[in-house]
């Protein structure tokens, strides 16, 4: 086995604390506990049968986490799950599976293992993220257990100082998506093709940042790649009493919200999406994906999963809520 | 009738004679209406060393009580006896009660309260405190909020203290089931350790009235109307303990919405109760001689809603409900003349919150 791969609790610790060390924003910590809060999400909504993810388990540890959400949540996940999936599902077969498909700030999503367990066909899946999420994805993915991470790879995984991990169809790589020229690096390293097509998903990942550093990051990937498509999920209204009580509660978690500003209409992330290079923009809030995108038969079915007693409480956080579809091609 | 046994004991509301407890506001007791309706001749004299408050089966004093509430009241939990305790009396109390509570006015209405316990404070803070002030809760005291237990078990033990001052009805999260979802239950796991305040507790709300009347003329449900209850007595011979069902009249009561468009009847998007609209409100009140049907049960952003040409009113008493809405809440007074006077109110700053052990927080998605 990869010595990589069992490296102790210990080393693993130090190469956080030197990653905290080094990183200039210090609230980047806080922002990378962000993904804990959604897997424990989205493995509860798992459990309660709002859609299946048999990889999911895989990444839960927190044994004193609390782990019971309210239906809203777990809706609002179900939701989020399932029109990420919609669109990477058809963009790969709108090109007969020679597509690459990239995850920025992946956190621990299981996509790539969904996908390929559907047997569904793709050239490269890359997942970026912070490195103090990735080598701990890391040590999860070569865990042994069932389902068997690494037999979904088509080459035998080789990682690299903890945070990187290459596997043929397959890249897990550890970034600040700030540093342009450390993940153009990076990329350069998981061997992707820039003419062929290719999307990116961001979910919600573009709103920690400062709407000058996503906006550079959006430029960057637009010209990289030729035929790109980028999948945004993250906040919207963003200039509401709502919004306000959000970034309240949020900050007292140490969760900044830098790129609020580019939430807070349809018109401003087209406008952001179109500075960037991308011709065509579509945004729809949450509610709209939730009644008209979403499949209504599993819609109408994950609503009586658990009895929703407020379902106003459930419009209010899909509308703060949007997906933004752009192409650049 | 009521089909369940009724226990032969009468409460006393004796707090005139009593001094103030220390947390009360410094004003004088008010002669509410309430006192003439006394039943002193059933019951027997308080012991002078212990104060009693009624005299059933279970005993509790005043002292004790007061002693309850004064450590509630600074969000502190009593202990897993006392709440056994607690509970035992306020059923007591509760059989007695009607399904349809009869109320006198003034009275002061507050919809849904969710364990959000500084925000109670501060409807407390505006409202008046008890027994200055006479309450009707419309139910969902507990779920989704921090502090339901302790939110539940103030407001128990102020019923306890003052039975004619302090009215309580259901909400469709009184409920075992709910309360399983939506926080309660492991909440007191949490806190207790085990499911036993829990279980306490959800006695005692197969115990709580499902509506009430004040002065004849304002009818307050938690909920809302049913397509199967035409007349107020038909809400009297329903045999209210037991857990809420999933159909049926009792249901509706407690999970039916007002529905602006419509004028009869529609199926409730919450998998529960109905929708009523403006023609099954007008007939409710004609049937029934009620000018008003007040009930919360629904967020309103504004505190209080009007509907139906001002046949139905929303009242809701959680601000920021959940932590997240950014509501703002609203409470009811109606004086003697059923004259109304909405009170609005923020939730409780940041600062008059305290500091959780562990620090609980709102979700979104991350």
């Amino acid at each position: 086995m990869d010595v990589e791969a069992v490296s102790s609790d210990k080393l693993v610790a130090e190469a956080f604390s030197s990653r905290r060390r080094s990183n200039s924003v210090s609230d980047d910590y806080s922002t990378q506990r962000t993904n804990d809060d959604a897997t424990q999400c989205k493995y509860f909504a798992v459990q309660k049968g709002y859609w299946k993810d048999e990889f999911i388990g895989r990444f839960v540890s927190g044994a004193n986490e609390e782990t019971s959400r309210f239906p809203e949540i777990s809706l609002g996940y179900w939701c989020r799950t399932k029109i990420v999936e919609q669109h990477v599902k058809q963009f790969i077969n709108k090109f007969s599976g020679k597509v690459q498909i990239i995850s920025l700030g992946s956190g621990f999503d299981t996509l790539f293992w969904r996908l390929s367990a559907e047997n569904l066909k793709f050239l490269k899946f890359v997942e970026v993220d912070f490195a103090s999420v990735t080598s701990r994805k890391i040590r999860n993915i070569m865990k042994p257990g069932t389902p068997e991470m690494t037999s979904f790879f088509s080459e035998k995984p080789s990682i690299i100082h903890h945070t990187d991990l290459h596997s043929g169809n397959y890249h897990l790589i550890g970034a600040d998506l700030r540093q342009l020229g450390e993940l153009n690096t990076k990329l350069d390293a998981a061997d992707l093709d820039n003419s062929i097509p290719t999307i990116c998903i961001a979910e919600c990942v573009l709103v920690y940042m400062s709407g000058s550093h996503s906006s550079a990051l959006l430029e960057a990937l637009c010209s990289r790649f030729k035929k790109l498509s980028f999948l945004n999920y993250e906040q919207f209204r963003s200039s509401d009493e709502f919004t306000k009580v959000m970034e309240a509660n949020l900050g007292n978690r140490g969760i900044q919200l830098h790129g609020l500003s580019m939430c807070e209409s349809a018109d401003k992330q087209k406008e952001r999406f179109n500075m960037a290079g991308f011709s065509s923009v579509e945004v729809h809030d949450m509610n709209e994906v939730f009644n008209r995108i979403l499949d209504p038969a599993d819609a109408t079915r994950v609503k009586k999963i658990e009895m929703l007693d407020e379902l106003e409480l459930l419009w209010q956080l899909l509308a703060h809520y949007c997906v933004v579809y752009a192409e650049n091609h | 009738m009521l089909s369940y046994d009724t226990p032969n004991f009468r409460h006393d509301d004796g707090q005139k004679k009593e001094v103030p407890p220390p947390w009360r506001m410094a004003l004088t007791v008010s002669e509410g209406p309430k006192d003439v309706k006394m039943e002193i001749a059933t019951s027997p004299a308080p012991r002078p060393d212990s104060p009693t408050i009624g005299a059933g089966t279970v005993e509790i004093s005043t002292q004790d009580l007061d002693r309850h509430i004064e450590k509630l009241m600074r969000c502190e939990l009593i202990s897993e006896q006392e709440v056994k305790t607690l509970c035992a009396k306020a059923r007591e109390i509760l059989v007695e009660e009607g399904n349809v509570q009869v109320i006198d006015s003034p009275v002061t209405i507050c919809g849904d309260i969710h364990g959000q316990f500084y925000d109670l404070m501060e409807l407390f803070k505006v409202g008046g405190a008890v027994p200055n002030t006479n309450y009707l809760f419309l139910g969902d005291f507990v779920d989704r909020g921090f502090y339901s237990v302790e939110t539940f078990l103030l407001l128990l033990a102020l019923k306890a203290r003052y039975p004619d001052r302090m009215m309580l009805i259901r909400g469709n999260h009184e409920s075992r089931q709910i309360t399983q979802v939506y926080g309660f239950y492991d909440e007191c796991l949490r806190k207790y350790g085990s499911a036993s305040v829990w279980r306490n507790c959800t006695e005692v709300f197969d115990y709580l009235a499902l509506a009430a009347v004040i002065d004849g003329k304002v009818f307050c449900v938690h909920g809302g109307l049913s397509p199967s209850i035409t007349t107020l007595d038909q809400i009297r011979v329903i045999d209210r303990k037991q857990e809420v069902p999933h159909d049926g009249p009792m249901c509706d009561l407690l999970w039916s919405d007002p529905e602006e468009n419509s004028s009869g009847w529609g199926l409730s998007p919450r998998g529960a109760g109905y929708l009523f609209g403006a023609e099954a409100a007008k007939s409710f009140c004609e049937t029934n001689g009620v000018d008003l049907i007040c009930r919360a049960h629904q967020l309103v952003m504004e505190g209080y809603k009007w509907h139906f040409n001002e046949t139905v009113l929303t009242v809701w008493s959680a601000p920021n409900y959940c932590y997240r809405c950014g509501n703002v809440a609203a409470i009811l007074e109606l004086d003697e003349q059923l004259n109304k006077e909405f009170t609005i109110f923020e939730a409780a700053p940041q600062e008059n919150r305290g500091a959780p052990a562990k620090k609980p927080h709102a979700d979104y998605f991350l």
